[in-house]
């Protein structure tokens, strides 16, 4: 094969291929892991704060590990190894790790444009990896420029591996750490969603958005009970972007 | 298989379900180009929607004291924000 361009090419275009699933290349995919390093740091911390919690929950190795491979959701695993902890029914652990997730919901959306003339069987493997930390890297870098697979798996297996290695290890050290909320271990979720956040305002329009995002979810956690303050926010930061984009 | 490891396995078709479902939708259904627009705010809006509570609210109540060091630092954060945006 040449480089010569074929007469019947469609006209050039600088986005993702129309008529084709994504690339995957390897270059993405280290770009991928490079660009998920800086949040190895908290995640570590988070996770082994998950593993610590579910030792003292009563959770076997295997299981704490099985949970963080099986539904790596960080958030619904501490709610649910608390709510074990406290001997709750099965079926209300279940439908709380549901209501704390159904923010994927617009994750999965949000990428599906991408991903939309990929094989089915390929979007369902990248569902899985869909966390908040791989959804807002890769979200991030695909609309800045041409789409690849590669960047989204290496977020990914990233973060995959070191959640299953915290989980271990807190579970592991847990008796030398004793209470991790004593050593403000439960706070390095945040920490590090604030550093993913902060990069990311940089237009009036998303100071906005963030704003409006933030308020709905002070007053939705003050009034509504669980975690259902973090969907109501978005979704009223989804309708406020609507209608700005609609002013455009 | 103990009862844990069943519960286990509830959390992981639940949770696979909301980030399978829209995605592979998604494909079949053709979103409004505003929507696609719209849901670049995404990320912002969900970071922001999980972080300002974490900050602001203990025990169901806004923790507003001098003592919350989180909103010392949240006050420093709007102040870099506002000042990196409209260039005080």
């Amino acid at each position: 094969m040449t480089d010569l361009p074929a007469t019947n090419d469609p006209p050039s275009s600088t986005a993702a291929p129309l008529d084709g699933p994504l690339p995957f290349t390897a270059r993405e995919l280290r770009t991928g892991l490079r660009a998920t390093l800086p949040l190895i740091p908290g995640v570590l911390v988070f996770g082994m704060a998950y593993g610590l919690f579910a030792q003292q929950a009563g959770l076997t190795m295997f299981e704490t590990l099985a949970m963080s491979a099986l539904v790596f959701a960080g958030a619904s695993q501490f709610v649910a190894v608390g709510m074990f902890a406290t001997g709750a029914p099965g079926g209300l652990i279940v439908l709380s790790t549901l209501f704390i997730n159904l923010r994927h919901l617009l994750m999965g959306l949000s990428l599906a444009p991408f991903l939309r003339r990929d094989k089915t069987w390929v979007q369902a493997l990248l569902a899985f990896g869909i966390v908040d930390e791989s959804y807002v890297l890769t979200s991030t870098r695909w609309l800045g420029q041409p789409a690849d697979k590669g960047y989204l798996v290496g977020t990914q297996v990233a973060l995959l591996t070191v959640w299953l290695l915290s989980g271990w290890l807190g579970a592991r050290l847990g008796p030398a750490i004793g209470d991790p909320r004593a050593w403000g271990l439960d706070f390095a979720l945040v920490a590090t969603f604030i550093g993913l956040l902060v990069p990311q305002v940089r237009d009036h329009v998303t100071l906005v958005v963030a704003l409006l995002s933030g308020v709905v979810a002070v007053a939705g956690a003050l009034v509504l009970p669980g975690n259902w303050y973090i969907l109501l926010a978005a979704l009223a930061a989804l309708v406020l972007a609507l209608a700005l984009e609609a002013r455009r | 298989m103990s009862d844990t490891l069943w519960v286990i396995l509830g959390m992981a078709v639940v949770t696979y379900a909301t980030r399978a479902s829209l995605l592979l939708a998604g494909g079949r259904v053709h979103l409004s180009p505003r929507l696609e627009q719209a849901l670049r705010y995404l990320p912002v809006a969900l970071l922001t929607a999980i972080v300002v509570p974490a900050l602001l609210v203990r025990n169901d109540a806004l923790a507003l004291t001098t003592k919350n060091v989180l909103w010392t630092v949240l006050t420093g954060l709007l102040f870099v924000l506002a000042w990196r945006t409209f260039g005080l």
